[in-house]
């Protein structure tokens, strides 16, 4: 769909407000995805999605690769999240607020949104272990990441995605019957 | 149920019950008003939280180091606020965050300390007494 994300990526370089929301509109679902693989909080994934947007505006101009930028924002996205869990201990060891991470699960209207089916599947999908998870949020990206970047997002051999997938499923499963 | 059935299932419950809030789109879109072309762009060349092992107790200072080929700043970041030590310049910073920016000014020793951070995303501009202008990239103080 629409302009490549070279193109995007040098209009957006020349202030052209209109390519960049195309890329927001194309990847910001991704960064959200690698966030809740996290189980951060809305407000730590919002953090999350703004940084990492923020750093693709200091790169504008010189990405040297943009076919891979679903990576590169992924993995920044991914960094983000490692230096907001960090924050948090911090905050925890200097006892101040409350950090806005773990079990903070969507907030859920889900009763009414979702059949008993899907309310379980839902909630199974937040008790998986955590490579897991972050493996099926991904995959629960609308629309969903090439199987390429998830390697270059989780760090894993594209050869052990389709396996682990099929695992983490099965796990869900499981895991949805139990609930 | 076989497993694309169920990862598209998965994908259109993400969708009913956890989209991206439209304010986090919005957020998204306005941040290309932050590029900025007239500083020169301070490189990371230290951060405290990229090597050390994640788990640790007790104080955990976030100590970042940045440079120019003139100017350094070397941030120690803590629990609320921040100080820094600017190296090879005078004037003051900016200190920017997503919700508004203050200004403080470097003192005689170098220091910059600012108590409280609105927001824990940060960036510092340089502004110095002789026209120079350095930005640092954007952190999580």
């Amino acid at each position: 769909m629409g302009e490549d994300n070279a193109t995007l990526l040098s209009a957006a370089a020349q202030g052209d407000q209109a390519a960049w929301n195309e890329l927001v509109a194309r990847y910001t679902p991704l960064l959200w995805s690698v966030a809740r693989g996290f189980r951060l909080g809305t407000a730590d994934c919002a953090d999350v999605v703004q940084n990492t947007w923020l750093k693709l505006v200091e790169k504008l101009g010189t990405v040297a690769e943009p076919d891979r930028l679903a990576a590169w924002l992924a993995t920044t996205a991914r960094r983000e999240c490692l230096q907001l869990l960090r924050r948090a201990q911090r905050r925890r060891a200097a006892d101040e607020e409350p950090p806005d991470v773990a079990d903070d699960a969507p907030p859920l209207d889900e009763g009414l949104l979702l059949a008993e089916r899907d309310h379980a599947l839902w909630r199974a999908v937040d008790r998986l272990p955590e490579a897991c998870r972050r493996l099926i949020r991904l995959l629960m990206a609308d629309p969903p990441p090439s199987y390429a970047e998830i390697a270059q997002v989780l760090d894993i051999a594209v050869g052990s995605i389709g396996p682990s997938r099929g695992r983490c499923l099965d796990r869900l499963r499981k895991l949805a019957e139990e609930v | 149920m076989d497993d694309d059935e169920l990862v598209e299932r998965l994908r259109s419950i993400a969708n009913r019950v956890d989209p991206v809030p439209e304010w986090v789109d919005s957020a998204a879109r306005a941040a290309l008003t932050t590029r900025r072309m007239d500083e020169e762009l301070a490189e990371l060349v230290h951060d405290s939280w990229e090597s050390a092992q994640l788990v640790r107790s007790g104080d955990d200072t976030h100590v970042l180091a940045f440079e120019t080929d003139a100017v350094s700043v070397d941030v120690q970041a803590e629990a609320g606020g921040l100080r820094a030590l600017v190296g090879g310049a005078s004037g003051e910073v900016v200190v920017e965050t997503p919700v508004g920016e203050r200004r403080v000014g470097i003192g005689e020793d170098g220091w910059v300390v600012v108590p409280e951070l609105p927001h824990p995303t940060v960036r510092l501009r340089l502004v110095g007494d002789d026209g120079r202008a350095v930005l640092t990239p954007w952190f999580t103080a």
